[in-house]
């Protein structure tokens, strides 16, 4: 999902650059205000454990790798403005140092992942919550589980849209397959395998894991009324 | 009570980040590149040509030290593996180490 340079149009990367910048400019501004020494670490923590949960690629259908991204977790863990933060820092490292995903490719990449996986993890919750689910682990599972398909699809849009958009002399200037292709190979590797690991990864880890996240609400209204 | 348990806690996820660190190189079994995360190599296999636009942006950012998960002057991939996961903690925690200074003058 890690989309390099050259794939995608300047017209899209800036775009999606404009949008992902405006996004966790928002997100950091939000969790700047409640924000102490602690969850700094906290941030850290959560933003180290995505890192290294995406460095784990195995194999999926279709003859290509994937990895899951920790991002539905931390969201649980440590709420949407959190985890955009914590899960965009990592997109930066990985294009800046690693040259995984690429620099004009970084704010669509954000968006797909940093921003989009955080915000639909919440929204479908909340969702859920509301039409009365009352079992939080099926609820957690199924929200992971489409945020992770809702960004595959993303990428698998903005890939498509490229030759469709930018041709010269009949061949394609950047991404070469069109959406009859990329959605379904972005879907059905995340809709079969994917998103379930990523899915049952979170409902196993969020109880136990729940205790270490000390960045909840509750526990800064007693340290502040001390 | 709390702060002890707390600073507890942070060695606890210090010792899981590094066992995982050791642990990424089973990441690299499968050589299966990922779906739109070709090399130009790979691409020109697939179609017979690169498309204009990514050869003239695919190597627009030369920075290439720890390229892909390795390290330049480390011949090994599961070393380089290693190293590149445990280089990444440090540098986000660093990062936010930073960032926490940053903000705590602004407000």
């Amino acid at each position: 999902m890690h989309i390099p340079d050259g794939y995608l149009s300047p017209q899209t990367c800036a775009t999606f650059y404009a949008v992902s910048a405006a996004a966790v400019g928002y997100a950091f501004n939000k969790f700047r205000k409640q924000a102490d020494e602690k969850t700094y670490i906290q941030l850290s923590v959560a933003s180290a454990f995505t890192f290294i949960v995406m460095m784990f690629n195995f194999p999926v259908v279709g003859g290509s790798s994937a990895h899951i991204t920790g991002i539905p977790l931390i969201t649980f863990l440590y709420g949407p403005q959190a985890s955009i933060i914590a899960s965009s820092v990592v997109l930066i490292i990985q294009a800046l140092l690693f040259r995984d995903g690429g620099i004009l490719a970084l704010g669509t990449n954000v968006f797909n992942m940093a921003i989009a996986i955080p915000l639909s993890t919440v929204f479908i919750n909340k969702l859920l919550e509301s039409l009365n689910l009352k079992n939080e682990k099926v609820r957690i599972f199924i929200s992971s589980y489409f945020s992770i398909n809702i960004a595959a699809f993303l990428t698998a849009i903005e890939l498509g849209l490229q030759p469709l958009l930018f041709t010269k002399a009949g061949k394609p200037l950047y991404f070469m397959y069109d959406l009859k292709t990329t959605i379904p190979a972005m879907m059905i590797p995340h809709f079969l395998i994917v998103a379930v690991v990523e899915a049952a990864l979170t409902v196993l880890l969020y109880l136990p894991l729940k205790n270490y996240a000390t960045i909840k609400a509750e526990e800064k209204e007693v340290s502040k009324s001390k | 009570m709390k702060e002890k348990n707390y600073k507890n806690n942070i060695k606890k996820i210090f010792i899981v980040l590094l066992a995982l660190a050791f642990l990424t190189p089973i990441g690299l079994l499968t050589q299966n590149p990922a779906f739109g995360e070709w090399s130009l190599e790979e691409i020109r296999k697939m179609l017979g040509f690169v498309p204009e636009g990514i050869k003239k942006y695919a190597d627009i950012y030369k920075f290439d030290l720890f390229d892909g998960y390795t390290v330049k002057f480390i011949h090994n991939d599961y070393i380089g593996y290693i190293l590149s996961a445990i280089i990444g903690i440090v540098v986000i925690f660093v990062l936010f180490y930073i960032l926490k200074f940053i903000t705590a003058e602004r407000k």
